[in-house]
């Protein structure tokens, strides 16, 4: 587009050139000074062209884009051609819009001039402009309009007058301010607001004060009236923190609801601390407001803030003591403990987030040494916080805990020295374990050791006090700890965890074959294949096959694996392991292994995992090999009858995209929408009118398009469906797959049977999905419903023969 | 500093506030019940609200839907009273109205109840006393100069995205709020909902666990209002009940054509409408410095418009590019990947992944940097228009990540570098960029 030649993407390219590379070169700045001259050439071109489209005879809308342009390229030279639009509405807002933006006082002058000479809503805009342009040459000329019989004219000067500012605007919205009409009243109160605002930010605390002091009554809006509190709480320094202690403590509810605001957003330490002083007497809601407020005091807020923590109210309290994790001491312990242990459930969570985010000098100390004395919900808490505090050096503390209890402490220290997962203490972690008297007992335990082993940086060190306490403990005990094996998997620990599976005790046998399989590697597959040999019973046999088969897939090496996996496919004499092997089989993506699933397929019991994976197969090495990915496509479908498998069966065939021709010529009904049901995936499964027999619906022909845009036919819809139905002709009985797209959701019925549903909130893309079908010879009526959540909605379907290849002689038709 | 927001505060409504009893008290149109006197939540339990735009989205807070995570709408909670609806299409107004009469009818045990008005215009909205909030979800052009009204005329606002169209209509925004002492949070509701998916991500970036953040990946381009053409003479007959001259508010006249969904067709250049979530989180996550100048770049290779990439640099070193991060599906869908010199993480609505994985099982340390905190985008709102603080996505915040969006728009449109200072909110030494920051309204609308 022509407006764009004068930053075309030449200029584009080196200027970030220059910002990333962060260093200037002469070659570079030589050529951006020539684009610059090239750039401004174009630029006097277009701005020609632009003049000459607005002293033709063109339309409204070609003048209306030329003043679009002459926006942003418009030159001093520009401003004569726009001026003479000024008076018309449509070109004349254009035009403004042109104007209003040039930073050239030729435009302001323009429009100052033409102001005299408009009226009405023409008027109106261009007293807006000067307002924004902030045009104070125009001050005289607004100043009359705000007497004026013409309430949208006066009210648009109020406005502009306000942004302009200064004595003369401020003392005539002044003057105004009680006089004009009350429809152009909020007007004037609004600009005498934004007069204050500026003599504030001038220094004028004195003129601004009086301006906010004269709105702050109760003779104006509510909104008004309280805006002007705010004006006069910034305006006036010395009077601030009076203003904001009073309003939070007022039985006025607008003045306190912006008090509440205003005292956390002005971060005044004189304000806070005349608030604080009248802590008693504010409600809580205003406690809280302090509160916040005092938070940017620091330390200085702490006595209020302790003093807040008091509070009955508990909210006011819960943030008081949230408070005291930022603000508080060593002396904040004792309560952070007590309220943690008791009270209600927010003030408990305060408490504890307190306590865990506590810092400075001698807190840490402070806290052991109440833990000596503290009763025991008290020490519990304090055993939490040393773990939520992340104190690796008190794991000492917490073994003596965890060891000796009383059952909250003890429950406590464990919680903590899972989250410290400290490797120090996994030795008397297990000495733990292997005392606890009952699994409850001993479950936390387990799970501390769990967190310690996986946290571990030395495995092997880790290991080696595992076995070590192994040894120690009787088969039962083995048996509990045996898991943390598997999460430390080291040499060591594999020779244990195998070791054990050659155990009498038949149960840790068991575990130790079930710790096997959740190895992390295959190193243990060796030893459960024998297992699965020769084990002594079939339960055990089949767990280590199982396992086996698992521990295969995590073996990287491809011919490893598919090794391991045919070791136990021929161990395996039960078909639901047969499957399993498969499914393994099915993720090494070789010719071997696809030979091997292929063979499968013949066996009825096996054929639906047989052909999933070989579909998985195929579809790895349908890139380099499509004919071999045709082949096992066509096995697939004549033993499969699974509709996922059906489904990439076909996709693996791949040849969707030969120019098979969409579907041109549909009917449609709808939208159709259900109360309550507000979004595409909601209205997916109702069933309207289209999908019940003997319901009338009026069907529509629809312009052919290769994707029916629906957002076209019924914009502005949401939480619907609408359906389409078209008549496929086919020359004869035969399979075929209806190739589907569609913004958002779809379903599909051929001669009223559904044959493919995907409820989803979607764009639109050819053959995102695939539908097999069975054609019959003569007229196929196909339905398609598809639903809109919001955006796009379209759809587009083709149909294409098992060879994927368009069916010759298929035809659609409808009756237009 | 960690501020406690995350509480309750209803319980501290001063329940004896004369002036607000007075002002509930004067419409007739409620009933009783519905001022608590039969035993319901008492109103100053309640917060009176509006809703003006009734869409798929205007409609779905009202009355539940997908996206606005109020399970029945804002009509189903025991906290908000709705008054009124508004809509420029009577069928969508009506609708809405007999649905809030007839869960209001069920809900206060009052056959007839008729107390939710339907409003063409939504100034008759703004002028009731008692409405104390509005829920605005229109078209783009309509956002921030109806949110600044309501703001002027003491209402507290939720506004969808996008929540402004130009930057001079972010900065009336803020001020206006910031005048009229009133609550505003932007619809950008990625900061509070999906399980805490974004601000996950937000906390992990900011406590360093990728490292330095070098690069951010957005995976849509920004936008801005950039009307081509500004007028058309197209024309089609405006349906009944649709107030075509107030839809269209303050953009350029034109007659009807047949669109009047979200925006007008050629109205904006490249994407303001999905990418306010994404870049709220990308603004969230790198927390700039608010004050620092943003350097935009502007990159095509391919010469189309859907080829053109935009780059943003910011003063911490962090690079925002408008592309996605090869080979990273996550954030496809709508959403971020941040890189940083230890690991990266991609997040969307349904998924967050991190490289190496370990970065996402590490817990957050009590220590750690936290951001807001919010569970609930609709609570939060209701909850700070009780306690008036700031919300999760407070106007200066959408503003500023507006104006992310629109500059990027504006360096799209004009295909160039720029560099732009956030707290003048111009462009430094480009007087032609700094000429598209503005728009001018049709009257008698104004700003």
């Amino acid at each position: 587009m022509k407006a764009y030649l004068f930053r075309s993407g030449a200029l584009g390219a080196i200027r970030p050139a220059l910002w990333f590379k962060g260093s200037f070169c002469d070659f570079r700045i030589l050529l951006a000074c020539l684009m610059t001259v090239a750039v401004n050439c174009a630029r006097a071109d277009q701005e020609q062209d632009l003049i000459a489209t607005l002293q033709s005879s063109a339309g409204i809308p070609q003048k209306c884009d030329a003043c679009q342009k002459l926006r942003y390229v418009g030159t001093v030279k520009s401003v004569p051609a726009l001026a003479a639009l000024l008076g018309e509405e449509r070109t004349g807002h254009a035009a403004r819009y042109a104007l209003e933006g040039m930073p050239f006082p030729e435009a302001g002058a323009a429009l100052r001039q033409a102001l005299a000479k408009a009226s009405g809503l023409i008027q109106a805009g261009l007293v807006d402009s000067i307002g924004w342009r902030r045009d104070t040459a125009a001050v005289p000329l607004l100043v009359p309009l705000l007497s004026g019989a013409d309430v949208t004219l006066a009210s648009a000067a109020a406005s502009s007058l306000g942004r302009i500012g200064g004595k003369e605007a401020t003392a005539a919205l002044v003057a105004a301010r009680d006089e004009c009409p009350p429809a152009v009243q909020p007007t004037v109160l609004n600009s005498l607001l934004l007069c204050a605002e500026q003599l504030t930010a001038a220094g004028d605390t004195q003129g601004a004060t009086k301006l906010c002091r004269d709105l702050n009554t109760t003779k104006y809006t509510t909104s008004i009236r309280v805006a002007a509190w705010r004006g006069l709480v910034f305006a006036d320094a010395d009077s601030r923190p009076e203003l904001i202690a009073q309003a939070l403590a007022s039985q006025d509810r607008p003045l306190r609801t912006v008090a509440l605001k205003v005292v956390r957003e002005l971060n005044d330490p004189r304000t806070t601390k005349a608030c604080v002083a009248r802590w008693t007497s504010l409600p809580p809601d205003a406690q809280l407001a302090v509160l916040d407020a005092s938070l940017l005091l620091g330390s200085e807020a702490l006595p209020a803030v302790k003093a807040a923590a008091e509070s009955k109210d508990p909210a006011v309290c819960a943030a008081a003591l949230l408070a005291l994790g930022d603000l508080g001491d060593s002396s904040s312990i004792p309560a952070l403990a007590q309220a943690a242990a008791s009270g209600e459930a927010a003030t408990r969570a305060a408490a504890r987030d307190a306590l865990a985010r506590l810092r400075g000098h001698g807190v840490r100390e402070a806290l052991l040494n109440y833990l000596s004395t503290a009763a025991i919900a008290k020490k519990a808490e304090l055993l939490r916080a040393l773990g939520e505090r992340g104190d690796k050096d008190s794991a000492n503390v917490l073994v003596q805990s965890a060891a000796t209890g009383p059952e909250p402490a003890r429950l406590a220290a464990l919680e903590s020295l899972r989250k410290l997962a400290v490797a120090e203490t996994i030795t008397p972690l297990l000495d733990i374990a292997a005392t606890s008297k009952s699994d409850s007992e001993r479950d936390p335990v387990l799970k501390a050791l769990y967190a310690v082993c996986q946290a571990s940086a030395n495995k092997e060190q880790a290991a080696r006090s595992v076995v070590q306490a192994m040894a120690r403990f009787p088969a039962a005990e083995r048996r509990r700890v045996l898991p943390l094996l598997a999460e430390l998997a080291t040499p060591a620990a594999l020779d244990a965890a195998q070791a054990a599976t050659r155990d009498p005790d038949s149960e840790l046998v068991k575990e130790a074959v079930l710790v096997l399989t959740q190895w992390p590697d295959a190193a243990p597959a060796p030893r459960l294949l024998e297992l699965a040999r020769t084990g002594p019973d079939l339960t055990l046999q089949t767990l280590a096959l199982r396992g086996c088969i698992e521990l295969a897939g995590r073996e990287p090496d491809t011919a490893k694996r598919f090794t391991l996996v045919q070791q136990a496919r021929t161990a395996a004499n039960h078909p639901s392991e047969k499957k399993q092997a498969l499914g393994q089989l099915g993720q090494i993506p070789t010719p071997e292994a696809l030979q091997v699933v292929l063979k499968d397929l013949a066996d009825s019991g096996l054929a639906e995992e047989a052909g999933l994976a070989a579909v998985s197969i195929a579809e790895t090495l349908a890139g380099a090999d499509p004919k071999l990915a045709a082949e096992v496509a066509a096995k697939v479908l004549a033993q499969c009858k699974s509709a996922d498998i059906v489904k990439r069966a076909w996709t693996l065939r791949g040849k969707f995209k030969s120019a098979a021709p969409f579907i041109r010529d549909w009917l449609v009904c709808g939208p159709y929408s259900q109360a309550g049901a507000n979004d595409a995936l909601a209205v997916f499964n109702i069933a309207f009118a289209p999908e019940k027999s003997g319901q009338l619906v009026q069907w529509k022909p629809v312009p052919r398009a290769d994707v029916i845009d629906l957002l076209a036919l019924f914009p502005n819809q949401t939480g619907c469906a609408a359906y389409l139905k078209t008549t496929i002709i086919a020359p004869a009985d035969s399979e075929a797959a209806v190739l589907l797209g569609s913004d958002d959701g779809i379903k599909a019925w051929l001669d009223g049977a559904v044959v493919h549903a995907n409820n989803i909130d979607r764009g639109a893309v050819p053959d995102q999905d695939v539908a097999p079908i069975k054609l019959k010879k003569g007229a196929n009526e196909l339905m398609l419903k598809v639903t809109q959540g919001g955006g796009g909605w379209a759809a587009c379907a083709r149909i294409v023969g098992t060879d994927g290849l368009p069916i010759v002689g298929l035809k659609a038709q409808v009756e237009r | 500093m960690r501020h406690a927001f995350l509480l309750n505060r209803r319980r501290f409504l001063s329940r004896t506030s004369a002036a607000f009893g007075a002002a509930l008290a004067a419409p007739t149109l409620i009933p009783a019940s519905a001022l608590g006197l039969n035993g319901t939540i008492v109103p100053s339990e309640r917060i009176n609200m509006g809703f003006i735009g009734l869409g798929g989205q205007g409609s779905g807070h009202l009355l539940g839907g997908a996206w606005t995570y109020v399970p029945g709408g804002y009509v189903a909670r025991n906290d908000v009273q709705v008054l009124a609806v508004c809509d420029v299409r009577k069928e969508r107004r009506e609708l809405a109205q007999a649905r809030c009469n007839q869960v209001y009818a069920q809900k206060f045990n009052q056959a007839r109840y008729d107390g939710v008005q339907a409003c063409n215009d939504f100034r008759e909205v703004l002028a009731r006393p008692e409405i104390e909030a509005v829920l605005l979800a229109l078209p783009y052009h309509w956002a921030a100069p109806m949110a600044t009204m309501a703001a002027k005329a003491g209402k507290d606002v939720y506004c969808e995205k996008p929540i402004a169209i130009t930057v001079r209509e972010g900065r009336n925004l803020v001020e206006t709020c910031r005048r009229y002492g009133r609550i505003y949070q932007a619809g950008t509701q990625q900061r509070s909902e999906y399980a805490g998916k974004f601000r996950l991500a937000c906390e992990l970036v900011r406590n360093g666990r990728i490292g330095q953040l070098k690069e951010v990946y957005a995976y849509r381009l920004p936008g801005a209002f950039f009307p081509t053409p500004w007028a058309s003479d197209t024309s089609r007959p405006v349906p009944a009940g649709f107030d075509w001259d107030l839809w269209l508010g303050p953009l350029p006249w034109r007659p009807f054509a047949g669109a009047a969904g979200h925006a007008l067709p050629g109205c904006f250049i490249g994407d303001v409408n999905w990418s306010p979530h994404h870049y709220d989180i990308i603004q969230w996550t790198v927390n700039p410095d608010p004050a620092a100048p943003i350097e935009v770049t502007y990159e095509n290779k391919g010469n189309r418009p859907e080829t053109a990439v935009i780059h943003y640099r910011y003063s911490n070193g962090a690079v925002v590019h408008s592309t996605g991060y090869p080979g990273e599906p996550v954030g496809g869908e709508g959403g971020a990947c941040f890189v940083g010199t230890e690991g990266r993480i991609a997040v969307e609505r349904a998924n967050i992944v991190s490289d190496p994985a370990g970065i996402l099982k590490e817990p957050l340390r009590p220590g750690d940097s936290r951001a807001y905190h919010a569970d609930s985008h609709s609570g939060n709102f209701l909850e700070c228009v009780r306690s008036r603080r700031p919300t999760i996505c407070n106007p200066e915040t959408a503003v500023y990540t507006m104006n992310a969006i629109l500059i990027g728009g504006i360096a799209l449109a004009l295909q160039c570098a720029l560099k732009w200072d956030p707290v003048k909110a111009e462009f430094v030494g480009d007087e032609q960029a700094n000429r598209l920051l503005a728009y001018t309204p049709r009257p008698p609308w104004r700003l």
